[in-house]
């Protein structure tokens, strides 16, 4: 709910001010006050006016005069000029040096005011309505909310989330996929002092190469064919806030050189233009390569690779966090039990030893798969063992994860190899290093 | 009879018939008028034409406002004559019979209230 709108009305003539005066003051929520200079205007600046409607002509000093100490006070309060004569030169030249809006005082004057007024006041819910989301978002994005856990592992990722948010370090976010880097990099802004800014992501890879730089850079318009309108980029779009490079790894050598120069000066230039645009975002990269194996490769420049290594931030694969993985499993059963209307339900024993025994190679995105599928297969409240399915292509990893004896192993990895080679047993016998002979008394003797 | 120099209705109208406001917009007319009309006079004789431009401009918007017959046309002429700064005679005569409607206006105005 917003508070009074605070109106300063600054008219020389008596008379026409009080006019304006007495309607703008007859909605309660406006709180108007009336100056007759422009001096006694910006004297009172420190009153903290929501908006201002000066005349043009004052005795002391030239509507322009003004307008500029008054925007040198707060350059986004809006002025409403009102003018006793009509004068376009005038008027575009107040309009450019930021004004408002400028009117001809006539008898339909007091009525567009109170329109501007309106449309401040809905301005100003808009931009509350914004900031009270922003703060919603950052709530839903403190560290805990966005990463479950309380393995060493992650506690120590809480502790780096926590000293990349106090300052504006470019932080590098390494790890397998699955493993988190998004949601770390929103954590990471939505809990700084940019949070207020935009948070602009970008998956590097999913960007052709031949769109990169208008993309990250923006165009002019006629740049290229199909620029028919100018296009700012998403460096600065993230103006003020912060720019999540994903997958930075797979950017071409030649963007890279540019990345590099825009990063150093934090200025850019749009495609197929002149001006040079100042920017300040943060930046954060995320990566599942080891880019100083890429740099070694020749695939990624170490000049760049030292500006956007910053503070490192390795996020754990989820097989290394031990219990993680049952606090996650819960966490999303919850989730999608709540989101699809189904009774709440828990985890058997058995079920989650069999979590806890699974390498889980694409890490939480792979738990969640799981976990939402074994929601969908349980017939009753209960997760059990059976209803848990992991995917064919990690059925090999899950070979080592049952205790069995020496023998039992052996013809898992046998019954395995055979599968997987159409059971051509001179290539599994190459690929086992053994004799073909030995295959197959094994064979015959596990009745493969 | 003779027909009144004003007209009160359309501020009227914008008050919706709240008198005390009325009273209070007339004892601002009332008060800043003479300052005005003394103001023009001054200057037109300091043929500091600027200024005169200025009070005339000035004057334009209590004069639309109380609708003084004959003067919502002859103050913008004279916020012309003194942009203009040539035919001093003309300036002279329009600050004259723009002096005497308002003071007369003035006059009226104040019985009424």
């Amino acid at each position: 709910m917003m508070e009074s709108l605070r109106v300063f009305i600054v008219e020389d003539d008596k008379l026409y001010g009080e006019m304006l005066r007495y309607h703008l003051a007859l909605n309660p929520d406006n709180e108007v006050l009336s100056f007759t200079t422009g001096k006694e205007c910006i004297d009172n600046l420190y009153k903290d006016p929501d908006f201002i409607s000066l005349d043009y002509s004052l005795p002391d000093m030239s509507g322009f005069d003004v307008l500029q100490k008054i925007h040198s006070f707060n350059a986004k309060l809006p002025v409403v000029i009102v003018s006793g004569q009509e004068d376009v030169g005038t008027a575009v030249n107040l309009l450019k040096e930021g004004a408002y809006d400028y009117f001809v005082k006539d008898g339909d004057t007091k009525n567009r005011l109170w329109h501007s007024i309106q449309k401040v006041k809905e301005n100003i819910l808009l931009k509350e309505e914004i900031r009270q989301l922003k703060d919603e978002i950052g709530v839903k994005y403190e560290y805990s909310n966005v990463i479950k856990g309380n393995s060493p592992p992650i506690i120590h990722i809480f502790n780096l989330i926590e000293k990349a948010t106090q300052t504006n370090i470019v932080v590098s976010l390494l790890g397998e996929t699955g493993t988190g880097k998004d949601l770390v990099a929103k954590a990471i802004h939505y809990n700084s002092p940019r949070r207020t800014g935009p948070f602009v992501p970008i998956n590097v890879s999913a960007i052709p190469g031949e769109l990169i730089e208008s993309e990250f850079f923006g165009y002019e318009k006629g740049a290229f064919t199909g620029a028919n309108t100018r296009k700012m980029g998403k460096f600065e779009q993230a103006n003020d806030g912060t720019i999540f490079l994903d997958e930075i790894a797979e950017m071409d050598i030649n963007m890279q050189t540019k990345l590099l120069r825009v990063l150093q000066e934090k200025e850019l230039t749009r495609v197929g233009g002149n001006a040079i645009i100042k920017f300040d975002a943060r930046v954060i990269i995320a990566t599942n390569k080891d880019l100083s194996e890429e740099v070694s490769k020749g695939n990624f420049r170490e000049d760049l690779y030292y500006r956007l290594l910053g503070l490192p931030i390795e996020l754990p694969p989820l097989r290394e966090r031990g219990n993680d993985i049952l606090i996650l499993a819960k966490f999303f059963l919850d989730e999608f039990c709540n989101e699809n209307n189904l009774e709440k339900k828990s985890i058997s024993t058995a079920a989650q030893d069999r979590l806890l025994r699974y390498p889980y190679p694409g890490n939480v995105r792979e738990l969640k798969a799981i976990i939402d599928l074994a929601a969908v297969m349980a017939n009753s409240d209960v997760i059990e063992s059976s209803d848990i399915s992991f995917s064919r292509t990690n059925f090999d990893t899950e070979l080592l994860n049952d205790d069995d004896t020496l023998d039992g192993y052996t013809k898992k990895i046998l019954h395995h190899y055979l599968k997987k080679y159409d059971r051509n047993v001179l290539t599994v016998a190459r690929k086992l290093d053994i004799g073909k002979s030995t295959i197959y008394r094994m064979m015959k003797e596990s009745e493969l | 009879m003779k027909g009144k120099l004003y007209n009160l209705s359309q501020v009227k109208l914008f008050l919706g018939g709240d008198k005390q406001q009325l009273g209070n917009m007339i004892s601002i007319f009332v008060s800043e008028t003479p300052e005005m009309i003394k103001a023009l006079n001054d200057n037109m004789v300091d043929r500091n034409y600027d200024e005169v431009r200025f009070y005339a401009h000035k004057l334009k918007s209590s004069i639309d406002l109380f609708q003084i017959n004959g003067l919502q046309n002859d103050i913008r002429v004279l916020e012309k004559l003194a942009l203009e700064k040539g035919d001093v005679p003309a300036i002279q005569q329009y600050v004259s019979d723009i002096t005497i409607t308002l003071e007369t206006v003035i006059e009226e105005i104040q019985k009424e209230v």
